[in-house]
């Protein structure tokens, strides 16, 4: 049966740590091993993420796309060593 | 900003005057907004 | 009677916490030594007649991959030798070597080094003069050096000259907060900052681009939604969509209050504007420079202490 957003949010750091999701340079997560519920929590969580940061953009008045870049900075910057990250288009285990 | 153009005959350069002011008060509240998100409470990270 | 004595003082690891903060009084409070390892040794000599001996004291001071934060910058895999003497009163500091693998201050520099060399008075260094010699550091795949110089510490203000070398605009670009613009080329300049205690301004900088120049791309959603109503706003965007430039000159000037002006003048064309008709565009660019720095190092800033402290200055700022 569908997976509800509190799942997605409570699975989520279990999921990164099995490696099955990863954080793009976009500001949203990938799927890096469709295993188990990946795909499930990814969609759930990037929809959350989207309407997060469609509300900032809106009220700084600034693009959506400028949200998502500096998020995507900082998702990647603050992934702990070992799980993964996408660099130039490529899933890395992030040292 | 309201940028000024004069387009004279077709063989004279375009000239345009620009003036930009930046706001960085925005990009800073992004920032700590986004602070948020990916401080591993929100449930997004 | 002749005296010499070798002093050495056991090695520091910062990794294991700083041992000198609680000691030394002036320990500078926004200074944090992280990781890496310091040592200390040297020579303590007293010869010289009965009535008028001379004290000379020897001593090399060698920082090894140290790392650490000062006030709202962070900087790692810092070398260097700083050689000591003093004879009574006369103090002489030379900084052998001294480089640095990487700099964060919202934009990242590095790797970089630096010579220099101080003569002064124990009893007042603040009237000694500073020498500095061959410096460079690396920044935007480009380079950052001081014009070499000395410096008489007691006058009341200093003109610092910063070359920059053929910068990479992309690299620049990118860095920026704002996505909506991109572009190519290589940017030199020298910039003469004026330091006092008054602060820090900057009078007749100068940027330019390299030869034969490069691409300019502004696309922002909200521009051309102007662009519908305004003619001119209209042109500006089909310029500016792909514009090839082939001279872009810029005056820089930076007030105390934080003000960094850009007066730019860029010549080129688009190709698919009226069959590349040339264009000149003189751009005014005001920012707010400490503010850009903050939130750069809001984005790009990871270590604690600094993300206190960049907080905490805003506030301030936004306060007053």
């Amino acid at each position: 049966q569908q997976m509800s957003l509190q799942e997605a949010m409570a699975e989520l750091s279990a999921a990164k740590e099995q490696g099955l999701v990863g954080e793009r340079q976009n500001g949203y997560l990938g799927v890096v091993n469709a295993r188990g519920q990946a795909r499930a929590i990814a969609d759930l969580i990037n929809q959350a993420r989207r309407s997060e940061y469609t509300r900032i953009a809106e009220q700084n008045n600034i693009a959506v796309s400028d949200v998502e870049a500096m998020a995507g900075k900082r998702a990647i910057e603050r992934t702990p060593a070992g799980q993964y990250i996408e660099l130039d288009d490529e899933w890395v285990v992030k040292r | 900003c309201t940028p000024t153009v004069q387009v004279a005959a077709p063989s004279e350069p375009i000239h345009i005057n620009l003036n930009v002011k930046i706001e960085h008060e925005i990009y800073i509240r992004v920032a700590q907004e986004l602070d948020q998100i990916f401080s591993g409470s929100s449930g997004l990270f | 009677a002749d005296v010499e004595v070798d002093w050495q003082l056991s090695d520091i690891f910062w990794l294991a916490g700083n041992p000198i903060a609680a000691t030394l009084p002036n320990w500078p409070e926004l200074l944090q030594l992280e990781r890496g390892r310091t040592r200390a040794e040297g020579q303590l000599r007293y010869y010289g007649s009965q009535e008028a001996p001379t004290l000379n004291l020897r001593g090399q001071l060698d920082m090894v991959d140290v790392s650490g934060v000062y006030d709202t910058i962070a900087f790692t895999g810092l070398r260097s030798q700083l050689d000591i003497n003093v004879i009574d009163e006369a103090l002489m500091a030379e900084l052998v070597q001294a480089s640095v693998q990487r700099v964060e201050a919202g934009l990242t520099l590095g790797p970089g080094e630096l010579k220099a060399s101080y003569q002064g008075t124990l009893n007042d260094p603040l009237l000694g003069q500073v020498e500095i010699g061959q410096n460079q550091i690396a920044m935007l795949n480009g380079v950052l050096s001081l014009r070499p110089q000395r410096y008489v510490l007691s006058e009341p203000a200093h003109t610092f000259f910063i070359e920059l070398n053929q910068l990479d605009i992309a690299r620049l670009l990118a860095e920026y907060p704002a996505t909506d613009i991109q572009g190519s080329g290589l940017l030199s300049g020298a910039i003469p900052v004026r330091w006092s205690p008054q602060g820090v301004f900057v009078e007749q900088g100068r940027i330019n681009a390299l030869p034969p120049g490069g691409q300019l791309q502004y696309r922002s959603e909200r521009a051309r939604q102007m662009a519908q109503s305004n003619m001119a706003m209209d042109i500006v965007m089909r310029a500016l969509d792909d514009f090839h430039y082939s001279e872009l000159q810029g005056d820089v000037t930076y007030a105390e209050d934080g003000t960094l002006l850009l007066a730019l003048l860029i010549q080129g064309n688009n190709p698919a504007l009226e069959h590349g008709r040339p264009v000149r565009l003189e751009v005014t660019l005001e920012e707010d420079l400490p503010a850009l720095l903050a939130s750069l190092q809001l984005v790009n800033q990871l270590n604690e202490i600094i993300q206190e402290r960049v907080q905490q200055r805003l506030i301030q700022r936004l306060r007053n």
